[in-house]
């Protein structure tokens, strides 16, 4: 499986780059709602009208771009919350397969769910070029809806690279120490 | 099986489920979809439940009010990486040093200022751990006493405001009055903001601060030998402008921060992005700011924010396959069939959530356990302010206790091996008392939260 590595390494790249980008625009998230603040109290006083609702939903709409795929970055670097009382005491073997388990079971189930559940959904705000529904709201809401099937996507395939990696370890672990052995602390 | 059945069945499964080790978020997410399936099988579940989920999420992604998470995480964090906890021990230990208890006390104000400005508890407990334990040590304090004020100052920013405890329990809290309002027949309901939570929870946590340094000036009187003064020479020189720029700027953020909510100038989200400037200015001014820096935060703020909000999302799933089971219903009469009526509901959820944060995070608590539970119990009359402060204080509890809790193993983490973990237990045991203590004078005096928010 020679192409697998060039493979993983692109896809590592990848990650590397989106969560760069991420933090950037969790930087023009903080940056424009304290210019939002501003804005508030300066312009009255220069007796100027500014409309609000389009740079709010710019906001949400950077915001939430953030963290739907932020989520594939934390998944990636290993940054969810876990319950880890158990797990830090089993041997590398037995985590390896439990990790190999959660993600067959719980994550990459819950993706192609929330893909199938979301097509119609953001199918239909596209075939109406739904824009906002507020007064001076923004278009492209169908671009914005459509980051629940892009998130899904990006959160499969970071899936499937970890079924990869974990029943490699799985193997590894199995090879290395042995069944009779790995219980040691 | 029973609705209530089923629903028991997904609440126990899920705690088994993550026993395995797995992110939260996708546990939460996966089990509930396992329990869809066997539910549609069995006839017993409509799948049309599920259909709701993208419009859910998209609520979530639209959602006004947890922009202030990632906002409160940028500050937090800014700070932290900017050595706001160095700075402030090092000015307070100079100030109180001298006194009995003195460092105890100051670790305390340290907490209690650090949870004004950045509410992590892991973060606070691990660097007050790293810089103020192994000093009270060297001078002679008593272990249990210097651990125990540790971890108790560590949680002080799950209660003290802005905390991001109170901004999620916020939200959560304002749509389940709402939907307990719309239930009695109420089409104008009132609602509940996460300014009011952050009012709600400034006396309490003011009163908890005090009650802390209260305990700790009694045990040095009674106990010198537990608590002693640092020696004049071996106090550092610190004169006064120093100690005033130490000072100031943490001052200054939280004023500006808690203020700008207080009379009502910016709403919470706005005046999180305030404080995040602030935390940027306050880092240039301890020279702390750089390129690379900024993108650390920026990063870690990414990291965590997606963390808090995969658990919303995974949460929300739970919570539709959930009532779709009847789940809902289930728990609303279980809790209002309670002996004691509203007292015995709220002390049964009480007791649920105590020993829930022993194993899972405030994070899934709060999406998880309260959307269910809540609705029910502010039905019955409870006010929702008040409510949300007992929540907040019985999971600041919760992460003192032993052997679970939070703040300990962060504690534990970082304390030099010379300290027993015996010690650590013995040494919160009289904070866990007073933590009681002010649930007890709140269940007595809930004006005590409720009035503040009705004055702004």
């Amino acid at each position: 499986m020679a192409w697998i590595d060039p493979l993983m390494a692109a896809w590592e790249r990848a990650m590397r780059r989106l969560a760069f980008v991420l933090g950037g625009l969790t930087l023009a998230v903080v940056v424009l709602v304290f210019a939002q603040v501003l804005l508030r109290y300066v312009l009255p006083v220069l007796g100027a009208q500014w409309g609000f609702i389009a740079m709010q939903e710019a906001v949400q709409m950077l915001h939430s771009t953030v963290f739907m795929l932020g989520a594939v970055v934390a998944l990636h670097s290993n940054q969810h919350v876990r319950v880890d009382i158990l797990q830090s005491r089993w041997p590398a073997r037995t985590k390896a397969l439990a990790e190999l388990l959660g993600t067959l079971l719980f994550l990459l189930p819950f993706c192609g769910f929330l893909m199938v559940i979301s097509y119609d959904y953001v199918a239909s705000s596209w075939a109406a070029l739904e824009s906002s529904a507020e007064a001076g709201g923004l278009p492209g809401v169908y671009l914005w809806k459509s980051l629940l099937l892009l998130s899904a996507a990006l959160l499969l395939l970071q899936g499937l690279v970890m079924v990869l990696q974990q029943w490699q370890r799985w193997r590894a672990a199995g090879r290395v120490a042995g069944p009779a052995t790995d219980s040691a602390p | 099986m029973s609705a209530g059945g089923w629903a028991l069945g997904m609440f126990l499964g899920l705690c088994a489920a993550l026993l395995i080790g797995y992110p939260v978020a996708f546990t939460l997410a996966g089990v509930a979809l396992i329990f869809a399936a066997l539910g549609s099988l069995l006839g017993v579940f409509d799948p049309v439940f599920l259909e709701a989920l993208p419009n859910r999420l998209f609520g979530i992604m639209g959602n006004a009010t947890l922009l202030a998470v990632p906002l409160f995480v940028f500050m937090g964090v800014m700070l932290e990486r900017a050595r706001i906890a160095e700075g402030l021990l090092q000015a307070l230990g100079a100030l109180f040093g001298g006194v009995r208890g003195g460092l105890a006390v100051s670790v305390l104000l340290v907490g209690a200022l650090l949870a004004a400005s950045t509410g992590i508890v892991g973060a606070t407990v691990v660097t007050m751990g790293l810089i103020s334990l192994p000093t009270m040590l060297r001078y002679g304090y008593d272990p249990g006493l210097a651990s125990g004020t540790l971890c108790a100052a560590g949680t002080l920013g799950q209660i003290i405001p802005p905390s991001i405890v109170l901004v999620l329990l916020g939200d959560v809290l304002g749509n389940a009055y709402q939907a307990a309002q719309l239930r009695q027949g109420n089409f104008t309901p009132q609602t509940v903001s996460v300014g009011d939570l952050f009012l709600g929870a400034l006396v309490p946590g003011l009163l908890l601060v005090s009650i802390y340094i209260a305990y700790i000036l009694w045990t040095a009187w009674r106990h010198p030998e537990s608590a002693p003064a640092l020696p004049v020479a071996e106090r550092q020189a610190v004169s006064a402008a120093s100690l005033w720029r130490a000072l100031i700027a943490p001052l200054l953020l939280m004023f500006a921060v808690l203020g700008s909510i207080l009379f009502g100038l910016a709403t919470p989200t706005e005046a999180a992005s305030v404080g995040a400037v602030g935390a940027i200015g306050f880092a240039f001014g301890n020279r702390q700011l750089s390129r690379s820096r900024l993108r650390e935060v920026a990063l870690s703020t990414v990291q965590i924010t997606s963390m808090v909000f995969a658990i919303l999302i995974g949460a929300a799933l739970f919570s539709l396959v959930f009532r779709g089971f009847g789940g809902d219903d289930a728990v609303h009469a279980a809790l209002t069939g309670l002996p004691g009526g509203k007292w015995g509901a709220l002390l049964a959820v009480n007791a649920m959530l105590f020993l829930l944060g022993f194993v899972i995070d405030f994070i899934e608590i709060i999406f998880v356990v309260v959307p269910i539970t809540a609705p029910t119990l502010l039905a019955l009359g409870i006010d929702p302010v008040w409510l949300g402060v007992l929540i907040a204080v019985n999971l600041q509890t919760s992460f003192l206790t032993p052997p679970f809790g939070f703040a300990l193993f962060y504690l534990r983490g970082v304390a030099p091996a010379s300290v027993r973990t015996s010690q650590i237990y013995r040494g919160v045991i009289p904070f866990i008392l007073i933590q009681l203590l002010l649930l007890l004078v709140l269940v007595a005096w809930p004006a005590l939260a409720t009035w503040l928010p009705t004055r702004f």
